[in-house]
């Protein structure tokens, strides 16, 4: 069988399969590659050099850049790296992409010019066109859109090998580079960077997760059984993270080693960066992933002082004490007890880690128990989010996967480059099982998945799911199950906490069952999803009343009662009395 | 994942040997037993892909020695070497398998192989051959950490469902290996994982006792002490902990520790865990080697007055006191816990480091 035939034939068994297994008319995702984004990353891999970074990026991010209450995609792009010689080598590098959403689940791409309404001196609108001002051509790693200047639109910035780029929203449809005149002048390898209120002042400071230092002029050239193939980590010499302080008007000042934020013993390769109260003291901490190293846990004391803690916290390696290459990482509470769980996804032959929480804040290495270590075993992953994906009031997991060795079929029989992604559905008692064939082909198809986001894309009530994949087009996969169960969401605005709210902590109730959840912003691998925070409420009325409970950032604590299922609800922040 | 490995822990013996440097024996191994010593000996020094080497070189030269055969799997299966080759101790266990027949500790070989290779039910059907036989065909530590093996397997992918049939295995193989310190640490994950954490206290209590530098009894031990409220045991564990997992969690030399930090983390091992005297061992042993002869003196005559037929001390002092007269030189640095070679040689390549492949990290 000719191998288009042979893949022709598995979509359609694999398309009869889901139907079969779940019992349903249609699969529970469908990938839509009719909607618009014809977004398509680039590896460009360098002939006989063998980058790292070539296979580790890059990340997506849904915000509402335009202000339309939609949700829309913006795709993080790679470039020609020294000593590329590919038939493209000599063509302008591509750029990122941002898709603005139309509705009914149409995108269209924006730029490079956009169509502004500009008020004459006579009160008359004019259109004009102006550059969209997100011109980034470097190679690509990540991407989050926090509300830098808590002016009500979600700003840009975008890790990089190399320069990063932070955009500021202007408000009309476009944006302008301000990296320079910020402060955040970080020429290395970044990867994750997550927002938040560090210093209690009202807006996001800036946590930047680093990877590795990478000289393309000396770089080593590794080799297996004189195979050319990606060096280890450890080759690489760890890039320091950075801590930058927002002295507000898109201003940082990097307070990284005045906070204390010094690594031990070599450092640590950055890539997830997940903001949390980890001890109840009302300031966030931040949970590092490290490949190849121990994880760190920095402890906020106040003041922009840090102290590293994963080590007394049991979150720094496995329940075994082995240093694990933690990459895409969630925070959520996956077994009902109201308090927050970590996971990351690990690389091949090292399960994927879930540390559950337990007395006293303590958390406990329960991967193998949660149903989540053994099949993630041979997989290596990226790309991770908690998310109720059938409304049934706990939250499940997806994980896309991928090896960074593009040959590692040669170096080990149970390894492959391209690996299918996993979808785990919760049992509601924090264990789970892996169902994503049952649910759409999409799961049966290996790529090499990287980034992962989730959001509402078409605001009908439940979440869809966009996954960027190394060298591959973009996955938008719609949510178009038949979910029996209710859901709420929220959508909540600061005041003395940042706009964006990014920290809090959204506690409901509905039915007699009380659920949780952390608003983190930056979470999965090199990704931002939807801001708004979605329950699923299970088989509840209609008309069931749900009280929410939000514990801002400040730490402030506001409660309404008697709010509607089926809606988004907005709400602000009150203010000090 | 527990493994039919070449032992590397550092017995009094080995440590002579390692002191010694392999180069000598190497030069010295001209029969069949002395390429079996060396090559073990390259195992014991975690010079792992040259005594791979040496191994394939010996079943080149004796392909019909069902004992090459077995050794080379056995190289395969060291678990502390990050960039095995599963594959290859699986096809050297079938070959030796061939030439000897099912031999226990062929099969055995084999069951562990697979097991790596996630060919569980495979090597499932091998453990069972040999451990429920009645009487079972393998005995003692053999028994002990098949046994070992199946019950984490079980744990691994039954879950709660294989509880109870996995601490079975594990009371077999405490009776089977009293002294062992693996079913005990097994045994306390599987009593963690039902939040039984006073019962998994008490297991590993064992455990670190008859394994002092363990790395992963102290990190549960940090874990289930956590859990339990004991947060100065924790804390005193976790120190532990992290310094035994500076000396080993790197396979590249460029971020591993160098001699000088490595000597200053064997010293704060002595402090924290001076039951440890594995460590300490090797603390005289990096102090040789930087040509601090006092500070070896030392830690030998502490380690002495702890274990006083502690041979090895006795022979590292000898040598501290002869290269403190200048009647002879420090031994040679050994090869870093990796390969040694994972910094590329000469073009600049690196084997080693690179084996992302492996999958073995």
């Amino acid at each position: 069988m000719n191998k288009r035939w042979g893949t022709a034939v598995a979509a359609a068994l694999a398309a009869c399969s889901v139907g079969a297994a779940s019992g349903q008319e249609r699969p529970t995702f469908v990938e839509r590659r009719d909607c618009g984004i014809d977004f398509v990353h680039q590896r460009f891999m360098t002939e006989g050099k063998k980058y790292l970074c070539e296979t580790a990026g890059a990340g997506v991010a849904l915000l509402d850049y335009d202000g339309d209450g939609r949700l829309d995609v913006y795709c993080v792009q790679s470039c020609p790296l020294p000593g590329y010689v590919g038939a493209d080598a000599e063509a302008p590098p591509p750029i990122d992409r941002l898709y603005r959403n139309l509705g009914g689940f149409r995108f269209e791409s924006v730029g490079p010019l956009v169509s502004v309404a500009v008020r004459q001196p006579d009160g008359s609108v004019k259109r004009v066109e102006k550059p969209l001002g997100l011109d980034d051509a470097r190679y690509g790693m990540g991407v989050s859109c926090p509300d830098v200047d808590n002016d009500g639109d979600p700003d840009l910035f975008v890790t990089n090998v190399g320069r990063d780029a932070l955009y500021r929203n202007e408000g009309d449809g476009t944006f302008t580079d301000v990296t320079l005149e910020s402060g955040v002048v970080d020429e290395l390898w970044s990867t994750a960077a997550a927002w938040a209120d560090l210093d209690g002042d009202g807006d996001l400071d800036l946590y930047l997760a680093n990877y590795a230092q990478i000289d393309f002029a000396a770089y080593k050239v590794c080799t297996t059984r004189n195979i050319v193939s990606y060096c280890h980590p450890d080759t690489l010499r760890s890039a320091p993270d950075r801590l930058y302080r927002n002295d507000g008007g898109f201003r940082f000042t990097d307070v990284t080693a005045a906070a204390g934020i010094v690594e031990p013993d070599e450092g640590g390769k950055g890539l997830a960066v997940l903001p949390f109260d980890q001890d109840g003291d009302g300031r966030l901490d931040l949970y590092v992933a490290n490949d190849a190293d121990e994880n760190y846990l920095w402890m906020n004391r106040g003041g922009m002082k840090f102290e590293e803690e994963a080590g007394l916290w049991c979150i720094d390696v496995s329940g075994r004490g082995a240093s694990q290459s933690c990459m895409g990482s969630d925070l959520a509470d996956v077994d009902g007890d109201l308090d927050f769980d970590l996971f990351s996804a690990n690389f091949g032959k090292e399960p994927n880690v879930l540390y559950v929480r337990g007395k006293d804040g303590f958390y406990d290495d329960r991967s193998y128990p949660s149903g989540l270590g053994e099949p993630s075993y041979l997989f290596t992953g990226f790309g991770a989010r908690f998310f109720d994906y059938d409304r049934d009031a706990d939250v499940d997991l997806m994980v896309v996967n991928g090896h960074i060795v593009d040959n590692a079929e040669l170096f080990d029989a149970t390894q492959t480059f391209k690996q299918v992604p996993h979808l785990y559905a919760n049992r509601g008692n924090g264990t789970f099982e892996s169902i994503g064939p049952r649910l759409s082909p999409f799961f049966l198809e290996a790529n090499v998945g990287r980034g992962l986001a989730t959001g509402d894309l078409d605001d009908d009530g439940d979440l869809d799911v966009v996954v960027l994949q190394n060298g591959a087009p973009l996955s938008v996969l719609e949510n178009v199950g038949d979910h029996p169960g209710r859901w709420i969401g929220f959508k909540l605005v600061g005041t003395a906490s940042p706009r964006d709210a990014i920290g809090a902590v959204v506690t409901i109730e509905c039915a007699g069952k009380k659920q949780a959840q952390p608003l983190l912003g930056t979470s999965s691998y090199l990704s931002f999803g939807d801001l708004r925070l979605y329950f699923g409420l299970g088989a509840v009325a209609a008309d069931a009343p749900v009280q929410v409970t939000v514990r801002w950032p400040s730490g402030r604590v506001q409660s309404q009662a008697d709010l509607a299922p089926g809606r988004y609800h907005r709400i602000e922040e009150p203010p000090a009395k | 994942m527990a493994a039919r490995p070449l032992a590397t822990r550092c017995s009094p013996l080995r440590r002579l040997a390692l002191v010694a440097g392999c180069a000598l024996l190497l030069l010295a191994a001209a029969g069949r037993d002395d390429a079996v010593t060396a090559i073990k000996t390259l195992v014991e020094q975690r010079r792992f892909l040259e005594a791979a080497q040496a191994g394939e070189k010996l079943v080149k030269e004796r392909a019909e020695d069902a004992e090459a055969w077995l050794l080379l799997a056995q190289v395969h299966l060291s678990p502390d070497w990050a960039f095995r080759r599963d594959a290859r101790a699986a096809s050297a266990a079938t070959r030796a398998m061939k030439l000897a027949g099912r031999r226990p500790d062929i099969v055995a070989a084999l069951a562990f192989a697979r097991a790596r290779l996630t060919e569980y039910d495979d090597a499932l059907k091998l453990i069972g051959e040999l451990c429920d036989a009645t009487p079972p065909k393998a005995s003692g530590e053999l028994l002990s950490e098949l046994l070992v093996l199946r019950a984490e397997l079980r744990l691994k992918r039954e879950g709660a469902a294989g509880h109870a049939a996995a601490l079975a295995d594990l009371e077999r193989a405490i009776v089977a290996a009293p002294r062992a310190s693996q079913p005990r640490i097994l045994r306390a994950e599987a009593w963690m994982n039902v939040d039984r954490y006073a019962d998994a206290l008490e297991d590993l209590k064992v455990a670190i006792d008859r394994a002092p530098g363990s790395k992963a009894a102290h990190a549960l031990l940090r874990t289930a002490c956590s859990q339990l409220g004991q947060r100065e045991e924790a804390r005193r564990h976790y120190e532990i902990w992290k310094r035994l997992n500076r000396l080993t969690d790197s396979v590249a030399p460029t971020s591993a520790p160098d001699l000088l930090e490595r000597r200053d983390v064997l010293r704060e091992l002595a402090t924290l865990n001076p039951r440890d005297l594995d460590r300490r061992l090797e603390l005289a042993q990096t102090e040789l080697q930087l040509a601090d002869y006092d500070g070896a003196l030392a830690t030998c005559e502490a380690l002495l007055g702890v274990a006083p037929t502690f041979a090895a001390a006795r022979w590292i002092r000898e040598q501290a006191l002869l290269a403190k007269a200048g009647q002879r030189p420090p031994p040679p640095v050994p090869a870093p816990a990796s390969d040694g070679d994972g910094d590329g040689a000469g073009d600049g390549a690196s084997e080693s480091a690179s084996d992302h492949g492996g999958g073995a990290r």
